[in-house]
Formats: structure tokens, C-alpha cells, sequence
């Protein structure tokens, strides 16, 4: 699973948000954020994007709202440098090159909501 | 004034932060009836002609992380590896998390963190990569009893601060980073006092109370450049792990410690001056004829004058290594010298032959690095090698 974490400033006098993200890399960019359901940590797709408060930021980070690259084109090495283009509700627009890591947490929190858990 | 690191890297040291000027992160603290004491958190600027920390004050805390290659890296690996930490080094340089921190409230500001970044020896027999003029590997001296886990290493990350958790969480972020990459071949953890009681900064002492480094030359001099830097801006980086026996040492008069170096205890000053910063007089006899600084005595070997001019530029970690409650005591001693084999060697050779402290020290680990120039904003460290 490959996501994209960044701090968001908006430095302006109303509130935005987030809307999408797009990549050569990625057949798919989704904005996730991280919910409790049924008593358990899951990923779901975040409704109306990743609001960013007017003067303030917006983080994305493990554990928390992230962007989520799927169908890769091709297989990204940690040191790699991605570029990535964010749209905003204001209509505006922001390329961004980002390095790729090897990732610490564990995959496994990161499987989409739609999927079922097993039980045994 | 010579002797004195240089200040001229940091962002809101004491003078510019007391007069209210871009204090970068800065925090300062005048007590009321002491106002000379002046406490001034800052940030060094990661970027530069040459790594910072190098012409820096010596951190209070510090590690060294001496890293392996895995097998399949190779020179565009070891490339991808550097723009991770350049970018690491950046965000952690300034107190922010690194990208993809996992504990990103662990990074703070006004610490004076700073990351020093080596390749050692075998970084050059990968396909395309030149080794640096002047670097070689450092011979085992008559004296070592070098421990293969203090020794060797193919990369080498220097993490210092003034605070151990900066340390800790800086260095976990990076070695977490480089995992792709290399892994961990050994660890090193020291500290420093570089600091006098009136906040003014001091060459310091290591635990034999030695005052320790007043011969080098002093960052922002000719001296200092033309010992450290190479033409291409590179320098070389000899990490020797010196236990002390500070036991047999501790049986010693005070007069016998003093006449080990050359050197008084109370200062520095060497036995025929007043001041740390006197010059040393070679030639001084005592009512008895003897010489004032001994034919063995540390300070007369290691001098430039006796030694055809060859300087280098040293810094001390002092370092405990606990097992239970048996404490090990020692110095990771570092040395910075543009020619390794010109500068380092001979003198190395000189004092293993000779040197009166041999008595009460032993070499138990030894590594070289070649460290490359520094980077500035849209470079990365190691690009005039990797790139």
C-alpha cells in the first residue's frame, strides 16, 4: 500500500479543503481518512476532502487523513521522488514533489472499510 | 582570540537573540540579578559550503551510528538514501518532524541540532565512485586492541544536540530511513561540556580533567581551513574509541597527570605559561635541567612545530559504557583533517611510538569517513560524488 502524508498551511482568510489529488504514478488518488467502526481502526474514503481552517493547517500523517495511491504505473524505491498535484475547493491547484520512504506502521491498518474481517 | 569555535553559524546566539533579532525558535532566559547568564536556545543552519556541525561548537549530547550497506546498493541506492536524509536533516535541523515521522512531537526547535553524514571505505569500491585524495584506512597501532564492535562501517551518521531526546529521536528517524538501504554495524553515544559558568563557551574537558582540544586551530582562521577542508570541500573523519583507565590514573599525583601532557589541570595552560592559549615552550628547563614539558609529554608530541606543521582538527565525546555495575569510562576522540594519510597518520604513528598517556589509554575502536560538503536548498548531500 503506498500513501502520501504532507502538512497543509492556508494561509488565507476562509476555510478550504483538500478535494483531490492526482499523480502520474497512480491510476487512483483517494483521500482517506482513518475511523472507528464497530470498534475497530478502518480506512474510509473522507467525504468532502481534507478541510484546511483558515490561518491554520491541516496534517496528514499516519494514523490520520492521508492520501492513497492506488494502481501504480510503476514500482516506487524509498529516495524516489513522486510529483503529485493537489486541488483545492477554491478552485486553485499545487504541484508538490514528495520522496518516497520505506514505511514503518503496519500495513494492515491501512486495508479499505469495504473489505469484510474474517472471523474465524 | 584563538582557540574559540566559531559562533558564526548560528541563528540567534546570544548577542543577536538579546538584542532581539531573528532568534530563530529562540528562547531566552535572563535571570533577574544575573543577567550575564544568558540562556539562548537556537538552530543551526543545516545548509552550507560544509556540513555545520564540523566548525561548530561540540554538542552537550551526541551519537554516532556507523552503518553497513546492504548488498544491493549501489551507487543510485546510495544516492536515493542521501536525498531521504538531506531532507530529514532539514525538517529535523529546524525542530520539525521528519516526513512520515511516527513520533513527529519529538521534534522540537531551539536545540541545536545538527547532522554530520561519511562514507567509508567501502562507499569507493562501488562502480564509478572516486575516493577522496588523502583517505585510506587508519593502520593498527602497537597500542590498539581495536574491538571489531567499536570498528569499521561504510556509512556514518553524527547526530549532536543539546538535548539527548533530540539526539535519540533524530537518529531513530534516520537509521528507520536508511533501513531500505543499510543497517546498523555500531553506536556510540558521548557528551560534552563546551560551556563555562558564565554561559561563554570553553574548550572543555574530558574525564581524565584534562582540558581537551586548545591546540586546534579555531574555526574562521586560515589554519582551521586549510587543516580541515580539502580543495573540493571535502575533509576526512578518524572516530578512535579510547578507554581510559581512570583508576591507574586516579593514583597519580597531580603533578605526575600534569607532566603526562604539558599541560596544567586547573586551565589548560601549558606547565611554562600562565593561560590555556600560551604558547608552549619546548625548550624550558627546570633548576634540575629537566625539560618543563617531557620528550614523551602529550602536548610537546602532538604540537604542529615538532611535527613538519601537520595539524588536525580534533573534538572529544567523553562516554560511560555500563554492564551491571561495572563502568567503563573513555573518550570517542574525532578528527577532522583534509589529507588523512598527510596529516593524520604520522602523527597517530608519532604518539603510538611515544606518548606518555599510552600508560593510562587504550584505542578498543577505530573507523574513517570521508565527509563530503555540505548542501544548500535544491541539493543533497553527496550529489558532486552520486549524482
Amino acid at each position: 500500500m503506498t500513501a502520501a502524508f504532507m502538512s497543509l498551511t492556508n494561509p488565507g482568510k476562509t476555510d478550504i479543503s483538500l478535494t483531490s489529488a492526482t499523480s502520474p504514478v497512480a491510476g487512483i488518488m483517494q483521500l482517506h481518512e482513518m475511523a472507528m467502526k464497530d470498534g475497530k481502526m478502518v480506512m474510509q474514503e473522507k467525504a468532502g476532502g481534507v478541510k484546511v481552517p483558515a490561518g491554520s493547517h491541516a496534517h496528514l500523517a499516519p494514523s490520520r487523513d492521508h492520501v492513497m495511491l492506488m494502481g501504480l504505473k510503476q514500482a516506487l524505491k524509498p529516495g524516489d521522488e513522486v510529483p503529485i498535484t493537489l486541488r483545492f475547493s477554491d478552485g486553485s491547484s499545487h504541484d508538490l514533489t514528495v520522496p518516497v520512504k520505506a514505511f514503518t506502521e503496519e500495513e494492515e491498518h491501512y486495508q479499505p472499510s469495504a473489505t469484510p474481517s474474517t472471523t474465524p | 582570540m584563538t582557540g574559540r569555535p566559531s559562533r558564526r553559524q548560528l541563528f540567534g546566539y546570544a548577542g543577536a537573540a538579546a538584542a532581539g533579532a531573528a532568534v530563530t525558535g529562540g528562547v531566552v532566559a535572563l535571570g533577574n540579578d544575573t543577567p550575564e547568564t544568558v540562556v539562548v536556545a537556537r538552530d543551526i543552519d543545516p545548509y552550507g559550503d560544509h556540513q555545520p556541525a564540523i566548525a561548530a561548537a561540540s554538542p552537550k549530547h551526541a551519537e554516532l551510528v556507523a552503518l553497513t550497506l546492504l548488498p544491493s546498493t549501489d551507487k543510485a541506492a546510495l544516492g536515493r538514501l542521501m536525498r531521504l536524509w538531506t531532507n530529514d536533516i532539514v525538517a529535523l535541523s529546524a525542530g520539525r518532524p521528519a516526513p512520515g515521522d511516527t513520533a513527529p512531537e519529538l521534534a522540537v526547535p531551539g536545540v541545536a541540532l545538527t547532522v554530520t553524514v561519511g562514507f567509508g571505505p567501502k562507499v569507493f569500491t562501488l562502480p564509478d565512485l572516486v575516493k577522496p585524495r588523502g583517505f585510506s584506512e587508519v593502520p593498527v597501532m602497537s597500542h590498539d586492541r581495536l574491538q571489531p564492535a567499536w570498528s569499521g562501517g561504510d556509512l556514518l551518521v553524527l547526530v549532536g544536540a543539546d538535548d539527548a531526546v533530540s539526539v535519540v529521536h533524530a537518529v531513530r528517524r534516520l537509521v528507520a530511513d536508511a533501513a531500505p538501504f543499510a543497517k546498523p554495524l555500531w553506536r556510540q553515544t558521548g557528551f560534552w561540556n563546551g560551556t563555562g559558568a558564565d554561559g561563554q563557551p570553553v574548550t572543555g574537558r574530558n574525564l581524565f580533567n584534562q582540558v581537551d582540544g586548545t591546540g586546534n586551530p579555531a574555526p574562521g582562521t586560515p589554519e582551521f581551513d586549510s587543516t580541515v577542508w580539502s580543495t573540493d570541500g571535502w575533509t576526512t573523519l578518524v572516530v578512535r574509541r579510547i578507554k581510559l583507565n581512570l583508576d591507574a590514573w586516579d593514583e597519580l599525583t597531580r603533578s605526575e597527570q600534569e607532566r603526562a601532557v604539558g599541560r596544567k589541570l586547573s586551565n589548560g595552560a601549558p606547565t611554562t605559561g600562565t593561560a590555556e592559549h600560551d604558547e608552549l615552550d619546548l625548550e624550558k628547563r627546570d633548576a634540575d635541567g629537566r625539560l618543563v614539558i617531557a620528550e614523551n609529554a602529550h602536548s610537546r608530541l602532538s604540537h604542529h612545530s615538532v611535527n613538519d606543521g601537520r595539524r588536525i582538527f580534533r573534538k572529544g565525546l567523553n562516554y560511560v559504557q555500563d554492564d551491571g555495575a561495572t563502568r567503563e569510562s573513555g573518550l570517542i576522540f574525532l578528527s577532522y583533517q583534509a589529507d588523512l594519510v598527510g596529516q593524520f597518520l604520522p602523527l597517530l604513528a608519532r604518539l603510538d611510538a611515544a606518548d606518555a598517556l599510552n600508560e593510562w589509554t587504550t584505542t578498543i575502536g577505530s573507523a574513517v569517513f570521508a565527509i563530503p560538503p555540505g548542501f544548500r536548498s535544491g541539493t543533497w548531500l553527496g550529489q558532486s560524488l552520486l549524482a
